[in-house]
């Protein structure tokens, strides 16, 4: 009895708490032609800018950016125009690298498919923060307290007065294989089919060499799969603000989270962020798309709603423009941490397992089954060498997905010094 | 269970001249005197302290009356019947019978038991005629008749109870004391009270002089138990008032709810006209206005947030409550404040006459009360209640994986009040009520908020004529945010609202056609906006507070209950307020018109109309479709102006066959100005320049409701049909940025066809049933239309505000109700009710929102918060 009704009280809390989320389908209305234009006037550097069209949530592509020119104005009279074409479709690149800080700006859009021109408004500079330290701690997983995971933090601060701040980052990382393999197998040149004829025609003990493939070494044309490297852009909208600090700085803002199973985590890794003030209108229009986008459908969550930006048609004012041009110099700051001696990585999979040494007859079969050769153990004959073979999972880091061989151009030889 | 005849002061004469003198002699020896030396008839109880000492100096003829006098003046109650007076210290002596008990009253439980549920003989009140006044005032004309008209099982006052006079149509309403007053010529009359759950009673009395007349009636057998909302229908059709909802707490329990407890605020949600934008969500919405212009009263303080643990349950112990009543329509001027509704909620007294009390157990609350006397037969009694959730160890038991394990729910609510009856005409009563709640459903973020009131209430019926109430008390709501998510950013965040009033309010019967009532009340204003504080060592918050406010509303106002046939009445009320804020000194004032009138076409059948004037001073500031406590109130300033709103309302009301069946048609049309709305990503908290995030809009809101009632057999309840609709639209053009380009649109709880259907069905007096269906449209959504690709991923574009719905609501509830004993000696009582909350299991939307799922498509989701069947045990203990 007492059982009973403590299940019944337990279900009857769980509906309460947390309630069900199901899945919604409904016909909605589209509204896609809301111009939407992207991009900072980044002074000190290379704007990027890029036109769209919302689209409907149905489609699965965007549509192609209108045909348009775009330029930025100082307020000194100052145009500075694209590096592309006239009349073209974007993205687009303004270089603003001689660009005054004392200097008021505006981006205008000519778009040659409505014939309309768009405007943002002029506004100044918002000067760029002092990164002081990306850091990251270690710790149990509130969700699942079995389970690990690494938060990553960033901490900065502002001499110049500005108390809002957005920010995104790229993320680079090298990881591993669980063992290092020395060989690969490179498979007859003969087709499944033939060698299946081969096989199935063949006495045991007189399997014809030429079904047999080849173990070599790893080259330059066939490098290591032993290491990956992968690459991940931000998607979140990163903003904090210092609007009711005692100081002018934030310290430790969570940005990130690696789960223990991520080859994140595996050996080093690198980070570049990309920080920037921005003013308050900018906040709050970045703040909106925020709750607009990613905290919707909580018992306290706002009701979502469209909020205007600082952009404005020239024709039509009344036209929804979607984004807010923000006059920013950016400051990007990279970081290089070392995850290796941490202890935190786990394979997502089981790794553990044998490492069957196969002979030449077999090592088709076996690398049909999934298994991949790994180093010498032995010698069947004086001139056969016996390899030891193991799952592709265990000696293939593009198997836990990523950019195979993919190493960044700028990856340094020698692992700078971590942050922590 | 007394019928108290008042003491005749009439002094009697013996015919004699010469003068007599008694001094320094104790009670007794008075008393032996009156009887020895002059004969008279005298009895006499007196308490064991009694040390009086009398020296009295009279003509003969006088001299008991001196005597008698004199004894009164020092604490006796003197009532003077057939000859004999009766002198009681301490104890009110009745100077007649009980009603019902004629020669005998019920000398043991078990008699009690019969007489209350009707087993015996049926009572003859016709038979016996009630003298009221002294026979030898030689008054002619008409006289007041007053008295209260209580329970006879509870003792509590019985409001909305017709007490007419047959002959003359003449009527009185009790009001929220139970109270009534009414004109009667002198001679022979009667006096008919009519509730609707309680046995009608028509007394013949003979009326001398002004006079009380005390009757406590017994509900119906086989109906009162199950009937919740009881409109009276006798006082429907002759009190010209309309949109008025009484609601019973005693039998609340009948209603399914949610973890089964009786629950006020969710039977109000039953009512038509009434409803919530969901299920679990903090307030109500009474015809088309928003929750913050319902004025919620508990013992005259105001409620900000009448909701625990974000509307699942409300914040009122139904054990300590005697009395809702729900103004919809024809708000009394008395009420003032707020534009939509006024729900009075008034606690009960203490039982004079035996310590007592309940303990309820429920699924995820328990509750206690205890009540009575301080002294046996004394005249001041108390009551005290509680509840408590103990979801918070529950929490624990949640699987870790959801991410609730850490999570905190807790709330609990206090009550206390004193009554002290200073004589039949004064009484005194204190009221205190705490509640609170906290919960954190992550571990680094904590809300809180609370309610506070106390208050002091004088009522005194001063005359015969006057009646007086007066109140002072003091309210607090508060809320608390603590963050602690980063340290360094730590912080607590707090608002509170004070406020302390008074309230006078008197009641005077002019003549039997205009009863006045007529009063001032007065709100000062204490506002907290809003501070951060940092919250721990590291954080480096810096301490922020907005400015206070502080502000006066008063109020003055005036109403007559205009009978001008018995057929025809009217109710006009005038109310004039103010409101001054401080800090951004502005004066707003204005007329507030209450007029209402009745027309009775046939003694069943009568027709309303009326017309309102509403202004409210104070604004609450929410941007989420359902009330959250974070939410901001706000009072009116220099840039904020008061909402202000009028309503005409008509109606057609039917009592079919005997008093079986009620029917009722409201139709209704309204309008508000300067409700708040707030603009595309306003910032709510800690906002200095809040009025710049903010909107005025234009609001209308119309409806219909129609509610069939069976109050009366095994089978009773109502079921009701209400179509309104609820739109907004901007005062004022702002451009591009003008909410749905300055069009109407609808406001959040819009939701225009609503069936509601409450049934019991009783088989036998320990078992019985009861079913709650609720039906009705979706609430407005705004959803995206499209998505655009900015700041590295997909983002949502929306429509225009509210210009979707999320699905129709549909829920059906059962619970039946067992009450195995029924022995009143028996010393404790026990009832168990349990049922299932969402027998259908259906999924109904609490909200539906849209993300990107993992594949990069926009998704839609709904939130259901009571998404399977949710069965439900209560048990309660009377002693």
């Amino acid at each position: 009895m007492e059982r009973k009704t403590l299940a019944i009280l337990i279900m009857a809390l769980a509906g309460l708490v947390s309630g069900c989320i199901y899945p919604y389908d409904v016909e909605l209305e589209s509204k896609e032609n809301m111009f939407v234009i992207e991009g900072d006037i980044n002074i000190g550097s290379v704007s990027q800018f890029s036109l769209s069209y919302a689209m409907s949530l149905k489609d699965f592509s965007y549509s192609v950016s209108p045909v348009s020119t775009l330029w930025v104005e100082g307020e000194d009279g100052t145009v500075y125009h694209t590096r592309e074409p006239e009349r073209s479709r974007g993205p687009f690149t303004v270089d603003l690298s001689d660009a005054p800080d004392n200097c008021r700006y505006r981006l205008v859009v000519q778009n040659h498919d409505n014939d309309r021109k768009y405007l943002s408004q002029w506004s100044e500079v918002h000067l760029p923060p002092v990164v002081d330290s990306i850091s990251y701690s270690i710790s149990a997983d509130k969700k699942d307290p079995r389970s690990k995971v690494m938060d990553m933090f960033l901490s900065f601060h502002s001499d110049s007065g500005e108390k809002y701040f957005r920010w995104s980052y790229l993320e680079e990382w090298e990881y591993h294989a669980p063992i290092q393999a020395f060989y690969y197998y490179e498979r007859p040149t003969k087709s499944d089919q033939e060698i299946n004829n081969i096989l199935n025609h063949s006495a045991m003990e007189k399997i014809p060499s030429e079904v047999y493939g080849q173990v070599l070494k790893f080259d330059d044309q066939h490098p290591s799969t032993y290491t990956c490297w992968d690459r991940s852009e931000s998607r979140d909208i990163m903003l904090a603000t210092t609007e009711d600090l005692a100081e002018n700085r934030i310290v430790n803002k969570l940005y990130e989270t690696i789960q223990e199973t991520s080859t994140k985590a595996n050996f080093h890794y690198r980070t570049t962020i990309t920080l920037s003030s921005i003013g308050r209108d900018s906040y709050q229009y970045w703040t909106n798309i925020f709750n607009n986008s990613e905290n919707t459908g909580g018992l306290d969550a706002p009701v979502p709603s469209q909020m205007a930006g600082n952009l404005y048609c020239e024709e039509d004012p009344d036209e929804i423009v979607i984004g807010y041009i923000t006059v920013t110099k950016a400051l990007k700051y990279r970081a290089h941490l070392d995850f290796s001696h941490t202890y935190f990585f786990k394979y997502a999979e089981n790794i553990y397992g044998d490492s069957p040494t196969v002979v030449m007859e077999d090592w088709y079969k076996s690398w049909k089954a999934g298994l991949r050769p790994v180093g010498i153990m032995g010698y069947a004959g004086p001139t056969e060498p016996l390899y030891g073979w193991a799952e592709t999972k265990c000696v293939d880091c593009s198997y836990w997905k990523g950019s195979y061989k993919s190493r960044p151009s700028d990856w340094p030889d020698k692992w700078p010094d971590s942050e922590k | 269970m007394t019928l108290a005849l008042a003491a005749l002061f009439a002094l009697p004469s013996f015919g004699q001249s010469d003068t007599l003198s008694v001094r320094r002699v104790d009670t007794d020896s008075l008393v032996t005197f009156l009887r020895e030396e002059l004969g008279a008839k005298i009895f006499v109880v007196k308490d064991g302290k009694d040390e009086n000492s009398y020296t009295v100096s009279a003509p003969r003829a006088n001299f008991v009356n001196a005597a008698v006098a004199q004894m009164h003046a020092k604490g006796y109650n003197a009532s003077f019947y057939d000859g004999a007076w009766y002198l009681s210290n301490g104890l009110e002596l009745a100077s007649s019978l009980p009603l019902g008990y004629f020669n005998e009253a019920p000398k043991t439980d078990e008699e009690l038991l019969k007489y209350v549920t009707g087993e015996t003989t049926t009572v003859e009140f016709q038979n016996k005629v009630y003298e009221i006044g002294d026979e030898r005032s030689g008054k002619t004309g008409k006289v007041h008749v007053h008295g209260y008209v209580k329970d006879v099982s509870t003792g509590e006052p019985i409001i909305g109870v017709s007490v007419m006079n047959p002959k003359t149509s003449v009527y009185s309403i009790t009001d929220g004391y139970g109270y009534y007053n009414l004109l009667m010529p002198v001679g022979e009359g009667k006096l008919a009270f009519d509730g609707y759950t309680y046995e009608p009673v028509e007394l013949n009395l003979y009326v001398y002089d002004d006079g009380g007349l005390d009757v406590n009636l017994k509900e119906k057998v086989n109906t009162l138990k199950e009937v919740i909302v009881s409109a009276e229908s006798a006082a429907t059709h002759r009190d010209a008032k309309m949109g008025v909802e009484n609601i019973r707490i005693s039998t609340l329990t009948k209603v399914p709810v949610a973890f089964g407890e009786a629950d006020v605020l969710k039977v109000v949600t039953t009512l038509p006209g009434v409803k919530t934008v969901g299920e679990a969500s903090s307030g109500f919405n009474v015809r088309g206005g928003s929750v913050d212009q319902n004025l919620i009263l508990f013992n005259d303080g105001t409620i900000y947030n009448p909701s625990h643990l974000f509307g699942i349950f409300s914040a009122f112990n139904t054990e300590v409550i005697n009395d809702v009543q729900l103004y919809k329509s024809s708000i009394p001027a008395e009420f003032g404040g707020r534009i939509s509704s006024v729900l009075d909620i008034r606690g009960r007294e203490g039982s004079p006459n035996k310590l007592q009390g309940s303990v309820g157990l429920g699924l995820l609350t328990s509750r206690f009360h205890l009540e009575g006397p301080f002294k046996k037969g004394g005249r001041t009694t108390f009551l005290i209640g509680g509840r408590t959730t103990y979801s918070n160890w529950m929490l624990k038991m949640i699987p870790e994986s959801s991410g609730y394990h850490n999570g905190k729910a807790n709330f609990y609510d206090l009550n206390a009040s004193i009554s002290h009856h200073i004589d039949s005409k004064n009484s005194i009563h204190a009221y205190a009520y705490y509640s609170s709640d906290k919960f954190a459903f992550s571990g680094d973020t904590t809300y809180h908020y609370s309610n506070a009131n106390a208050s002091i209430k004088w009522r005194s019926n001063f005359s015969e004529r006057h009646s007086l109430t007066m109140s002072a008390g003091y309210d607090e709501y508060s809320n608390r945010l603590d963050n602690t998510s980063n340290a360094n950013e730590a912080y607590k965040y707090r608002t509170h609202i004070r406020q302390a009033f008074w309230k006078t309010n008197f009641k005077s019967v002019l003549n039997e056609k205009h009863t006045l009532t007529y009063g001032i009340n007065s709100i000062f204003y204490i506002m907290d906006p809003g501070s951060k504080t940092p919250f721990g060592e590291n954080s480096i918050v810096v301490h922020r507070q907005l400015d206070g406010e502080n502000a006066v509303e008063l109020g003055a106002y005036v109403s007559d209950s205009h009978i001008v046939t018995p057929k025809l009445s009217f109710e006009y009320g005038l109310r004039l307020s103010g409101f001054t804020a401080f800090e951004s000194p502005r004066f707003y004032g204005m007329p507030e018109l209450r007029l209402s009138a009745k027309y009775s076409i046939l003694p069943n059948l009568s027709v309303k109309g009326g017309v309102n004037t509403m202004r409210q001073y104070i604004h609450l500031v929410t941007n989420t479709s359902s009330i959250s406590p974070m939410d901001t109130w706000k009072i009116c300033d220099r840039d904020i102006r008061p909402q202000d709103g009028w309503q005409t309302a008509a109606g057609v009301y039917w009592t079919i066959g005997d008093s079986q069946i009620d029917l009722s048609l409201e139709g209704y049309y309204k309008q508000t100005y300067n409700y708040l709305d707030y603009k595309s990503g306003a910032i709510l908290i800690m906002n200095e320049n809040l009025a710049e995030d903010l909107v005025r809009t234009r609001g209308q809101a119309y409806g219909a409701e129609i509610m069939l009632k069976k109050p009366h057999g095994k089978l009773n309840g109502w079921i009701s049909y209400t179509y309104s609709r609820s739109l907004l639209k901007e005062m004022f053009y702002r451009g591009a940025e003008t909410i749905n380009g300055g069009n109407w649109y609808s406001a959040p709880h819009d939701k225009p066809h609503d069936l509601k259907f409450v049934g019991n069905y009783k088989f036998t007096h320990r078992y019985s049933i009861s079913m709650n269906i609720d039906y009705s449209t979706g609430r407005p959504m705004t959803v995206p239309v499209g998505k655009f690709k900015y700041g590295g991923d997909d983002r949502l574009a929306y429509s225009e505000r509210n210009a979707y719905r999320i699905p129709d609501y549909f829920r059906m509830d059962l619970a039946m109700m067992i009450e195995p004993s029924h022995y009143l000696k028996s010393l404790t009582h026990f009832s168990i009710t349990f049922g299932v909350y969402n027998v259908t299991a259906r999924k109904n939307a609490y909200s539906v929102y849209f993300n990107q799922n993992e594949y990069g498509h926009i998704s839609g989701y709904m939130l259901s918060v009571f998404a399977c069947p949710i069965p439900y045990i209560n048990i309660n203990m009377k002693f």
